[in-house]
């Protein structure tokens, strides 16, 4: 099972093979999705918007980059606009309605209590160090992948790794922690 | 935590409504095309005035009147799509021809019971017709002009300066200015010397990196000095996105007699790679280079603690040696630049296809520049010190064009490692 065929047969009519792909890829874009927001409900729904964004407007997979990078872009115009929505209206905030504790959610995808640390250290960054740190981190991507998810130059990632691993490092001698044990 | 199970069934409910909204539509189009519908009848009204308030969240006082300009532009649409279906001759939209024995007031949707979740969904729009697009067109700035005096820093002040400037420059990319305002300036023949033009200049070659990704071409330094006489030829191409580039240099001195070649590369991030093609070896260097900056003009030089001048300067993003001076003249700019009574722009001109200011100006050496006024790369530069002359001449160049970024085979080469690298 992998993310091409499942879309490619979601495509061809088979509408569960939707349920593959969100099985694949739900909890790294979830974890994606909390670099653009503090909040893990929020980061939830805009997965499911994610997903349905697909599953509706079927955008074509040329298979240039790879399947995560591309779900990853998708994902990303769809945070950048609901960030811009929220700022514009004043809509009902979604911590209102909080069905799960914010921690189950990272202790579901995170298994590595290190990582689970990293992560929490993470959260505190700006966003834009947060989705970079996330996507070089968790999701092992290289420089060029996380261009193309984010939409900026090889040499704006570059630069923003090694601000957002400095601003990290900051964070965690703040807190008594070695960067490098991690 | 949501899971797998449930954020497909949402996601399957989501497209489930959407093509139910899709045959809804099309299914009024055909109806109302072949006139089975009455217009303003109490059940076209419902069902309209559901997908109005399901997408907008509108109050029902508004049904009658949506419903009607729905209708009028659904009947317009559905004219139209018959009318071409008679001119080609082809067939409806498969999707337009389902179900044609449905009936409009069966498929009314009652928003309380078609199984809208009551959580986010209801807040949350449906997703635009196409993903919104973060603009490409790039963000001006406004161009800042070069202050009389220099700015005097502590050490602190100009790190944090510095560190700020990096992070803009990782998070907005590089601080970009509208070119044409000022090229027709120049063209216009407006006053060439005032502060305002004067800056433009400087912001050119501090930041012509900005403006280009690509350059090929050839170029030639010569130099005469009281016991030497010398030229190098360059061969070189370059692309700042890919981090590739390649020079070639040839020195042929005449005083005394020498000639070398030298070949480097540098690509694969920070590596570089120094070849000898007579002795078929080459060596790799890490090239470490510093995040780049979204420095202001004022912030270049400046006076630091001790009283004496700071030079900031951005990273090399070229690697081409020796070049970068010339594609990225940020140090002349403030050394022979910096002071703005010591030169002038004394016209324009265009050399080898670009459009140069001509600088003529003394500082420690007198000296003579074509500037290429769009891209802020020097073309030529004449300089006479007393013991010597330098000229340096691109005989082509081409910017942003093709460039083959194939890296350095190795084959047949023997790598050198210095030990105590």
């Amino acid at each position: 099972m992998d993310g091409p065929e499942s879309y490619r047969r979601f495509l061809d009519g088979e509408d569960s093979a939707i349920g593959e792909m969100i099985a694949l890829y739900k909890d790294s874009l979830i974890l994606f999705l909390l670099g653009f927001t503090d909040d893990p409900r929020t980061a939830e729904e805009l997965a499911v918007d994610t997903f349905a964004r697909i599953a509706i407007k079927r955008p074509d997979y040329s298979g240039r980059s790879s399947f995560k990078t591309w779900l990853f872009s998708i994902a990303r115009h769809i945070a950048a606009d609901y960030m811009r929505k929220s700022l514009r209206s004043l809509r009902i905030s979604l911590s209102d309605c909080k069905l799960t504790d914010q921690t189950d959610i990272e202790n579901d995808i995170i298994q590595n209590e290190q990582q689970k640390l990293l992560h929490t250290h993470i959260r505190r960054l700006r966003p834009q160090y947060r989705q970079v740190l996330i996507l070089a981190f968790f999701e092992g991507m290289s420089n060029e992948e996380i261009a193309a998810v984010m939409g900026k130059t090889c040499r704006q990632i570059e630069n923003l790794n090694y601000n957002a691993k400095k601003a990290l490092r900051k964070q965690l001698e703040k807190e008594g922690l070695g960067y490098d044990d991690f | 935590m949501m899971t797998s199970e449930e954020m497909t069934k949402r996601v399957l409910e989501r497209l489930s409504r959407h093509r139910e909204r899709i045959r809804r539509r099309n299914e009024l189009i055909r109806l109302l095309t072949f006139g089975l519908v009455e217009v303003g009848g109490a059940d076209l009204v419902s069902h309209t005035d559901c997908e109005t308030e399901y997408r907008k969240g509108k109050a029902m006082s508004t049904k009658r009147s949506t419903a009607i300009t729905a209708l009028s532009m659904a009947f317009v649409i559905g004219a139209v799509i018959t009318t071409t279906a008679l001119i080609t001759g082809r067939n409806a939209p498969e999707d337009m021809t389902d179900d044609p024995s449905a009936n409009v007031p069966e498929v009314s949707v009652d928003m309380s019971e078609n199984g809208i979740p009551n959580d986010m969904n209801n807040n949350v729009e449906e997703p635009a017709d196409e993903p919104v697009e973060e603009s490409t067109e790039p963000v001006y700035y406004p161009l800042e002009l070069r202050e009389s005096e220099m700015r005097h820093y502590t050490d602190e002040e100009l790190w944090a300066i510095q560190d700020k400037a990096r992070e803009d420059y990782a998070e907005n990319g590089p601080r970009l200015i509208d070119r044409s305002h000022y090229l027709k300036y120049f063209e216009d023949g407006g006053d060439m010397n005032c502060i305002e033009a004067k800056s433009y200049i400087i912001h050119m070659m501090v930041n012509s990196v900005d403006y280009f990704n690509t350059v090929s071409g050839e170029l030639t330094i010569y130099a005469k000095g009281p016991t030497s006489e010398g030229s190098s030829e360059y061969s070189f191409r370059a692309d700042t996105e890919a981090q590739f580039s390649y020079f070639r240099r040839e020195d042929l001195m005449t005083q005394p007699d020498i000639h070398t070649v030298s070949e480097y590369y540098h690509h694969d991030d920070n590596d570089f790679t120094d070849i000898d093609s007579e002795a078929m070896t080459y060596r790799t260097n890490r090239n470490y280079v510093m995040p780049d900056m979204a420095l202001s003009i004022n912030d270049f030089l400046t006076v630091g603690e001790s009283g004496s001048t700071v030079f900031s300067g951005r990273p090399d993003r070229l690697n081409l040696g020796r070049l970068v001076t010339y594609f990225h003249p940020q140090d002349v700019a403030f050394s022979r630049l910096g002071d703005f009574d010591s030169w002038t722009v004394t016209g324009v001109e265009d050399y080898i296809g670009y459009r140069c200011a001509v600088i003529e100006g003394q500082s420690s050496v007198s000296f003579k520049m074509y500037l290429d006024l769009e891209h802020g790369i020097i073309l030529k530069i004449n300089e006479d010190q007393p013991y010597l002359t330098e000229e340096v001449t691109f005989t082509s160049l081409e910017i942003d064009g093709e460039v083959d970024t194939t890296p350095f085979d190795t084959t047949g080469y023997e790598e050198i490692i210095d030990k105590l690298s």
